[in-house]
């Protein structure tokens, strides 16, 4: 590189923002302070006597963050570029969090206990953090070993059925059969048949995991383009590097579809199974503050489900946009 | 290196095709056809009369009923990168680059460590230099079959079968193109039959055109071209062989 094309090189990386960049980005911080001074302003009355504690923390702690994004995104191009897009859900989030602490604490707008403060909230995630980490870590490990057994059994099961004529015949039908079943209608017959309620979980998300990404590789391995196979033997490839190297990639946006309905759906199984039975976990802690009346118990916990989800969903697409750069149709997240 | 003593001899060739509706459907019987290294044979014929056909035997991508077809006095078996073929679709590998399309067959078969070389020299040749690592959807149609006719090059295999690479290309591109394959031709020296519907094209390129009947297809004709290289596309002695060609072609 010369000296010139390394200059060019550093300043594609590190750009200043535009006018236009900045101002999105101060849209939210706007949003955070209106946030901070409504907060301030008003007097906590519902119900009588709470005190807020951790929801100040929260706004001075999104600020803090929210400045240091800012600061790196005035030069970094690649991070401003991820970061200023989010502006407006930003926006909407922390205007609708003073909307709703104004409905409750400050009001009692919404009454109790159906609508427990975001003080209340933060103060169960503050005070039990431990309890909720441990929580998060149960069904993000239940979850993670059931998809991985189901992508295993579902990627073999896709690639026979895709492949050979004699395994379609025998395979196509039972997943006809099993497939469209929802994970729902298998928790009471696996919980009781399952030797312990950790496997029948197992069970469900993997049998939810295995269905779309087999039916859909299955399709993706039969639509290779017969030309696009036979090219590669004409050029000498064997046909175990013609399945590694022509057919595998091929299907590869097959495979993502796939694995992108066998997460969602897989998701719904988890919850369902650890609402019905098994010990531990998110929805297990659903379903033990339900007993208990504790509204804020259950929408913390199901807020904490979407963020997981949300990784876990935002990790497959990240993965997806790096193997298939070389692809216009991909789907976008 | 390839062995320039080898000979393609097809004789008597025969392909019938079972079709569950249509019954059975003769594509190309008792077709004979000798080529050389070094030489560009042309096949023209109408459409359907089994031209593709006859190169996905020699390529090995089919078996024929009846006749044989040796190369190098070995009879062909299956598909193997000594017998390229250029398809009428280019069928690039789009998850690929046109560097690593390129040099798909050099690392399938575990040699493109001693050959990288290669790859470099063939993007040069054609023209492709700065896309080596583009996508195929980001170059143009013409792009694309240099790619493809790259892809079979820079292998050296002994035989080189092309469907019409060129037929989906603009009249400008094709010229070019057709120029860069008799370039190839004089540095790697293999058999070329070139399948195609442009009795110009045939005429400009081949040493050989052989004519095939309707279906189902067997020889109808043959006409040496005796013209050095590059030829004149107006001379008199040009548009002569494509009246020649012509009248072989029709068929009533
Ligand atoms: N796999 C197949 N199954 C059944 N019939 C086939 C098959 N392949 C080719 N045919 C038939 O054989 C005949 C010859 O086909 P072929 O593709 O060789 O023709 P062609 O000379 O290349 O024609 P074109 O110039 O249009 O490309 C056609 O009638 C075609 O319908
Ligand atoms: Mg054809």
């Amino acid at each position: 590189m010369s000296l010139n094309d390394r200059t060019m090189w550093l300043c594609s990386k590190f750009s200043l923002a535009k006018p236009k960049e900045i101002a999105k980005m101060a849209v939210p911080l706007v949003a955070m302070i209106v946030m901070m001074v409504v907060n301030g302003a008003a007097a906590d009355v519902y119900p009588e006597g709470e005190t807020t504690v951790y929801y100040p923390i929260f706004i001075r702690a999104s600020i803090v963050i929210y400045l240091v994004c800012v600061v790196i995104s005035i030069w970094f191009e690649y991070f401003r570029r991820h970061f200023v897009k989010w502006w407006g859900t930003l926006t909407f989030i922390y205007l609708f969090f003073s909307i709703y602490n104004l409905c409750t604490l400050k009001s009692g707008m919404f009454e109790l206990p159906y609508f427990p403060s975001f003080e209340s909230m933060l103060a169960y995630v503050f005070q039990h953090w431990d309890r909720t980490l441990g929580d998060a870590w149960n069904s993000v490990s239940l979850y993670l070993q059931g998809i991985t057994m189901g992508g295993i059994l579902g990627f073999l099961w896709g690639s026979a059925m895709g492949y050979s004529k004699h395994a379609n015949y025998w395979l196509n039908p039972i997943i006809k059969i099993i497939g469209p079943v929802p994970g729902v209608a298998w928790v009471t017959i696996s919980l009781v048949l399952a030797p312990s309620n950790h496997v029948a979980a197992l069970i469900i998300i993997a049998s939810t995991t295995w269905f779309p990404l087999s039916v859909n590789l299955a399709g993706g391995i039969r639509s290779v383009s017969r030309a696009s196979i036979e090219k590669a033997q004409t050029l000498g490839a064997s046909n175990w590097y013609i399945i590694r190297h022509v057919v595998y990639p091929a299907a590869a946006p097959s495979i993502f579809t796939g694995l992108f309905m066998a997460c969602c759906f897989s998701l719904t199984s988890l919850v369902t199974a650890e609402l019905m039975g098994v010990k531990g976990g998110l929805g297990w802690r659903i379903s033990w503050a339900q007993s208990y009346v504790a509204y804020d118990i259950i929408y913390t916990i199901a807020i904490c489900f979407i963020i997981m989800a949300f990784i876990l969903i935002t990790i497959l697409f990240i993965v997806q946009r790096h193997t298939m750069s070389w692809s216009k149709e991909v789907v976008q997240w | 290196m390839v062995d320039m003593d080898k000979k393609l001899v097809a004789k008597g060739v025969r392909r019938v095709f079972d079709d569950a509706e249509k019954g059975a459907l003769l594509a190309l019987h008792d077709f004979d056809l000798e080529a050389e290294h070094g030489e560009i044979v042309a096949l023209i014929g109408p459409s359907g009369c089994g031209k593709s056909t006859f190169l996905r035997l020699v390529a090995g991508l089919d078996k024929a009923q009846g006749g044989t077809i040796t190369y190098g006095g070995e009879e062909i078996k299956g598909p193997s990168y000594d017998r390229g073929f250029v398809f009428q679709e280019t069928n690039l590998y789009p998850w690929l680059t046109v560097e690593k399309n390129i040099a798909f067959g050099l690392k399938a078969r575990g040699v493109y460590k001693q050959q990288k070389d290669r790859v470099q020299q063939m993007i040069d040749l054609m023209g492709l230099t700065g896309f080596e690592k583009s996508y195929p959807h980001q170059i143009s149609g013409g792009m694309a079959a240099r790619v493809a006719i790259a892809q079979t090059f820079v292998q050296d295999p002994g035989i080189i079968l092309l469907d019409e690479p060129l037929s989906a290309l603009d009249a400008f591109t094709r010229a070019i193109i057709q120029d860069e394959i008799l370039k190839m031709r004089d540095r790697f020296k293999p058999i070329i039959l070139m399948v195609t519907h442009d009795i110009e094209e045939a005429v400009y390129m081949a040493d050989r055109v052989i004519v095939l009947t309707p279906r189902p297809g067997t020889n109808a004709g043959e006409v040496k071209i005796d013209m050095p290289h590059p030829r004149d596309r107006i001379s008199p002695e040009f548009i002569d062989l494509r009246h020649q060609i012509m009248d072989m072609l029709e068929f009533d």
